[in-house]
Formats: C-alpha cells, structure tokens, sequence
C-alpha cells in the first residue's frame, strides 16, 4: 500500500541540502517527458564515455565492459521491437544498428585489443543524443522561467509563507 | 497568517511537487499533525528559497551546457 504521509518527507537537517539540491536537479527530468529523455541520453553518454576510456587499455577492464556492453544491445533487444532511446536499458547503444560494435571489434583481434573499438558505437549513439540533451535542457529552462513567472505573480504571498518557516 | 495556511501556498506554488501529490497533500492538510505540518513547511520553504536564489545561475548553467552541446553538436 502506497504511504502518502508527509513524515516520509521529513529530512534531516545535515542532508536537507543535499536532498534539495538533487531534487531540484531531478525534477524536470521526471515531470517532463523531454527532460526525461535528455537526463537518460546524458547518463547513456557518461556510461558509454566510461567505457570507451577503458577501452583504449590494451587487455584491461574496458574488454570486458566493450564485450559486455555488446552482448547487452542483444540481450536487452526483443526480437522484432525497435530499442527506445528514450529510456535507460542494458542497451547502452539503442540507436546503433547491432552489427556495428561487433564489426568494430575486428581491429581488436589485430591490434591485441590496443584498438579503441567501443569509441565507435558510443560516438555514433552521441551523434544522436546530443540533439536529446539540447532539447531537454532547453524544456527545463522553460520550466525554470515558469517557476519565476509564477513567483514574480505571487511574490509577497510566497516570501510569506517562506518566513513562517524560516523564522522559527 | 498561520502554518496551515502558509503551507497550502508553498505546495500550490511548488514546482518540486507532482499536481497529483500536490491535490493529496492539500486534501489532508486539515489532518496533519503540527510537527507534519512543520516538517513539511520547513523543506518546501528551503526548496522555494533556493530556487529564487538560483533563478539566475540554473538559468546560465543551462545556457551554457546548451552552448558546449550545440557546439559539439557541429
């Protein structure tokens, strides 16, 4: 059953800032669908950057992290559906046809895994969320110049309402 | 102007809040306890009073994370 009572809001004092921080920074990526979209393409690109800089190890943990990352576009694609980048999956690479980082792991087998082969799929999944990422950013701007417009139509009722809380 | 009342205006105003949390929240206002009422007050206070501070900077931060990726984009 679903608990609806305030006292699950109640924070500490030491981490009330931290957890107004991240609230503010999450709450155009959950309340609309285009922020929405862009949180999960720049979470896609952190991880995908992450693993294309392991890769350029020779032998390290970026082999694993490419050929996982590989076997997860195929896991976490049904056959006969088209991936969703909107969402976060396994498939770190949903725009990517399957084929691509498989090919690009050929040079891997010449080069004794010196061959940055995981740059290839995660610069051609950037090329696509880059566009993602304006846009959202764009929208959570919008809604930030929303919460002003509503603040600058309702100052003194707000600034009152915040001392009655804040002066005790 | 008293706590109730006060906390009704930062949850209508609240940008932090779904509008379905929002309508619960003001329908049970009447039955919240005073410390639930504190609680709550306290925290969306913080967050509104925060987010007039920041008006400014969050506004150029997005400008300019939208300036690298459009850069970037090129």
């Amino acid at each position: 059953m679903e608990n609806n009572s305030p006292e699950t809001i109640k924070p500490k004092a030491n981490n009330t800032g931290k957890i107004i921080d991240f609230s503010r920074r999450m709450k155009e990526v959950f309340k609309d669908p285009k922020a929405k979209e862009a949180g999960n393409a720049a979470i896609r690109t952190a991880l995908n950057l992450s693993i294309a800089f392991a890769d350029v190890i020779p032998g390290g943990l970026g082999e694993v992290l490419d050929v996982t990352a590989s076997i997860g576009k195929i896991v976490g694609r049904k056959s006969g559906e088209k991936p969703d980048p909107s969402k976060i999956s396994i498939d770190l690479t949903p725009d990517v046809p399957l084929w691509v980082p498989w090919l690009s792991n050929i040079p891997e087998i010449h080069s004794g895994g010196a061959f940055p082969s995981y740059a290839i799929p995660a610069g051609l999944q950037l090329i696509k969320d880059i566009p993602r990422m304006i846009e959202g950013f764009r929208k959570a701007k919008e809604i930030l110049k929303d919460e002003r417009n509503d603040y600058n139509q309702n100052q003194t009722q707000i600034d009152k309402s915040i001392e009655v809380f804040t002066n005790k | 102007m008293n706590e109730k009342e006060a906390l009704k205006i930062l949850i209508e105003h609240s940008f932090l809040l779904s509008k379905e949390v929002k309508e619960k929240l003001l329908l049970k206002i009447e039955m919240m306890s005073e410390d639930q009422v504190d609680s709550l007050g306290k925290f969306l206070a913080q967050e509104k009073s925060k987010a007039i501070e920041s008006f400014d900077e969050t506004k150029k931060q997005y400008e300019e994370i939208i300036a690298k990726l459009t850069s970037s984009e090129k």
